[in-house]
């Protein structure tokens, strides 16, 4: 057996499968011619690859031969084919959209807030929104009325200038008479479940006399003295006592704040009673408009928005 | 039905399409090679046409990355190849057999001498040889001396540098030859 030399056998291996370049090729043939040993191994292993290529391959079975592609096609068509729940989406989906929404409506109808109308929008606070409160009725008065400010939507209700308000009010407002309120005046809507809003000047002796029908009498004739302009939308709130608390006036749809007519008319009676303080939940919308001389058989303010 | 000559470019269309059928020529084709070349590296019937079924399944759904006008069988072997070595990995049936039990499996003229033919010996040794060397070794000689692929082929479905096909080429070479002197197969001396 010779003995092969120490000249590469990756070479070899490349010149047998016909990977070499002209160069590469020039220099193993260049080699070859001097050493026997080489040729030996180059000639093993061309006898090798001669040997492979004759290896048996077994016969595939008929199961391969005979309806081997059917299998295949059933088997992509199997996982190609759209799943049931999207077959029937067409249906499903409508169905399962309808039963969600009547799930949520019916869940949260109790939470559902009354819907407000336009004209029930003051600037400043915004809707006015129902708020139920049971315990509110249980509770002493000037704890009734943090109570009852302490849930407010109203922005500029929150403060100490509410809390002092509401104390100072508080007491008195306790008047059993007073649980049903008269008729209101004229251009009254009550607003359910709203809060009233603080008011700037309270007293004892005032509330007193807001109490009495000579005082609301004093307030409607100083509100009639006032040169409102005709046709001018002309809106007040006032609290469950009837005092004005905001006036708003315009035509838009964001109404705009009256300064100086709402210092003319700040705590101005307009409204009787329509509740106690302890029952004091209801915000009273008063329209003000006065109708030009073509509509004078019935004033604005007489009105009733309900 | 799908016309048999018709071309692989129209069918792979067609199956990009989503018509599933027009799968069936593709598989008839190219079945048998794809059984071939996976049958030398795994050597077993059983797991070669499990396998080939599994490449085509495998074909069918990354079919939409076939580029059209490119030939189809060396992109499809690409595929039969990796999923072969993947399968081998799995399998670990790169281990070695020792060469006393491959004698013992190996049919011997005294036992069957009739029957057996020369040629027919010759053979099954060629292939208990293969069967002992290990994966690597077995999967880059059937690539090269079986199915006749370039080094470059071979490097890119390998995922391995040009060089290391020169040199694992080599070593399985040597090793062939070593098994074979081992299990007395003289073919191929001249």
């Amino acid at each position: 057996m010779v003995m092969r030399c120490d000249f590469s056998i990756e070479l070899l291996n490349a010149y047998l499968d016909n990977e070499l370049d002209e160069k590469q090729k020039l220099f193993v043939e260049g080699h070859l011619k001097d050493c026997p040993a080489c040729r030996a191994e180059l000639e093993e292993l061309k006898g090798c690859d001669r040997l492979l290529k004759q290896r048996e391959i077994e016969e595939p079975s008929n199961k391969f031969l005979l309806g081997f592609e059917n299998r295949i096609i059933a088997a992509v068509a199997k996982k190609t084919r759209t799943p049931l729940i999207w077959r029937i989406s067409p249906i499903l989906v409508p169905v399962a959209s309808a039963a969600l929404i009547t799930f949520f409506v019916l869940v949260n109808r109790e939470k559902t807030q009354p819907i407000v109308g336009l004209d029930e929008r003051v600037p400043g606070i915004g809707y006015v929104t129902e708020r139920k409160d049971e315990s509110i009725k249980k509770a002493e008065p000037v704890e009734k009325m943090r109570q009852v400010t302490k849930g407010w939507d109203l922005k500029e209700v929150s403060g100490k200038k509410a809390e002092a308000a509401s104390e100072e009010r508080a007491p008195a407002t306790i008047s059993k008479s007073a649980t049903t309120p008269p008729a209101p005046v004229g251009g009254i809507t009550t607003v359910p479940g709203a809060a009233a809003a603080p008011r700037p000047i309270s007293t004892e002796s005032r509330d007193e006399e807001l109490l009495t029908d000579d005082g609301l009498a004093r307030s409607q004739a100083k509100m009639a003295e006032l040169n409102i302009p005709k046709n001018k939308v002309v809106r007040a709130i006032v609290d469950s006592t009837g005092r004005v608390v905001r006036v708003v006036t315009g035509n838009t749809i964001q109404p705009e704040e009256d300064k100086l007519l709402e210092q003319q008319l700040e705590g101005q009676q307009l409204a009787p009673r329509s509740s106690t303080a302890g029952q004091t939940q209801n915000l009273l919308y008063l329209d003000l408009t006065q109708q030009s001389d073509t509509d004078t058989s019935k004033p604005d303010s007489l009105k009733t928005h309900q | 039905m799908y016309n048999t000559n018709e071309g692989d470019d129209a069918l792979i269309d067609q199956v990009k399409k989503g018509d599933a059928e027009a799968f069936s020529p593709l598989v008839e084709r190219y079945k048998m090679a794809l059984y071939k070349i996976i049958y030398r590296m795994v050597g077993n019937r059983d797991n070669t046409e499990d396998l080939v079924q599994e490449v085509f399944i495998k074909t069918f759904n990354e079919i939409g990355k076939f580029k059209s006008g490119m030939p189809f069988y060396p992109w499809l072997s690409r595929i039969a190849v990796n999923h072969t070595i993947n399968y081998l990995k799995r399998e670990r049936q790169d281990r070695f057999m020792p060469i006393e039990d491959l004698k013992e499996i190996l049919p011997s003229h005294k036992d069957d001498p009739v029957q057996m033919t020369r040629d027919k010996m010759l053979k099954e040794k060629i292939a208990q040889a293969m069967a002992k060397l290990p994966k690597d070794y077995r999967v880059i000689l059937v690539l090269r001396v079986e199915e006749d692929l370039p080094y470059d082929e071979i490097s890119r479905i390998l995922k391995i540098p040009r060089g290391t096909v020169m040199s694992r080429l080599a070593r399985a070479r040597q090793k062939l030859k070593e098994i074979f002197k081992e299990i007395k197969v003289n073919g191929y001396a001249l």
